[in-house]
């Protein structure tokens, strides 16, 4: 994650990638086996993205569970968007 | 909609979110010592407390498309998942207007009902295992995507997806991450808490 941090600033891509153009706003959509507690979820946040569920949410709206028997209680998968954009509300289900 | 002016993050959210991890932690600390007790308080009580925190909110609350609004979803399809129908009904059902897959197979996901919704398949590649993607967009959106080589390292690479579209006259580029499992990277870190 951190590499791909290292494509971000200021919510804007640094570099053409693919199909992706330097200074296209970014989103970046994924299951990133990451709480927020761990450095690369705090690493994106550096670079000027925002995470659309806690933009939106109170709850922690949890997506993986330890055992399957047992309720989620984490969050890995997240939409980080450009803070250029605004997120009118976003769900995890 | 784009925003006029920078916002900083909440402090509130942060703390929230500590709190419970914290509690969580100190719950599967005790939860190991008394596992011989499947039943007791100690196993209901966490139950109770994360179903009252998790109660998840509906798509249905989501605002519709519009000029000004974009509707994004990301789907971990889970390459072992043999309830197909059931999941493309439910995605099909939440109306987005560009989807990521992981975890795309070929078979745990019926394109064929998305495609009567008037969808297409944007970036279709099928792999075993954790390592395929998908990219399916509404028919009247103008995207490109394209498959990227994983930057890190190692035998566990799985690749990325980028998508580049127009909306509100921004250049948007959409980028479809599965990243690995580090677990014990992350038990590491919770223990430094």
């Amino acid at each position: 994650m951190r590499t791909i941090s290292n494509w971000v600033k200021d919510g804007k891509l640094q570099r053409d990638i693919g199909v992706g153009k330097k200074d296209d706003l970014v989103i970046i959509a994924g299951d990133l086996n990451s709480t927020w507690f761990q450095s690369s979820i705090k690493d994106l946040m550096n670079t000027g993205l925002i995470d659309a569920y806690r933009e939106a949410n109170w709850r922690p709206g949890p997506t993986w569970s330890l055992f399957k028997w047992f309720p989620s209680l984490l969050r890995i998968d997240y939409i980080f968007v450009s803070s250029n954009l605004f997120v009118k509300n976003a769900w995890t289900g | 909609m784009v925003r006029s002016e920078k916002e900083t993050i909440d402090m509130k959210f942060v703390l929230r979110e500590y709190l419970i991890t914290v509690l969580l932690a100190k719950y599967f600390v005790i939860f190991k010592k008394n596992c011989n007790k499947i039943g007791s308080l100690f196993f209901k009580m966490p139950c109770i407390l994360s179903k009252i925190l998790i109660i998840r909110g509906s798509h249905k609350q989501l605002p519709q498309s519009s000029k000004e609004v974009i509707r994004i979803g990301i789907a971990n399809l889970y390459f072992k998942n043999k309830e197909r129908d059931s999941i493309s009904n439910t995605l099909n059902k939440a109306n987005f207007d560009i989807l990521v897959s992981l975890e795309w197979t070929g078979h745990n996901l019926d394109l064929s009902t998305l495609a009567k919704s008037g969808y297409k398949t944007i970036l279709n590649v099928q792999r075993q295992g954790t390592h395929g993607i998908c990219v399916i967009a509404k028919e009247n959106m103008n995207i490109q995507s394209s498959l990227i080589r994983s930057p890190v390292k190692g035998p566990c690479r799985i690749p990325l997806s980028i998508s580049r579209f127009s909306w509100m006259d921004k250049k948007i580029s959409l980028v479809g991450v599965h990243a690995l499992l580090l677990l014990h990277h992350a038990k590491k870190q919770l223990h430094q808490l």
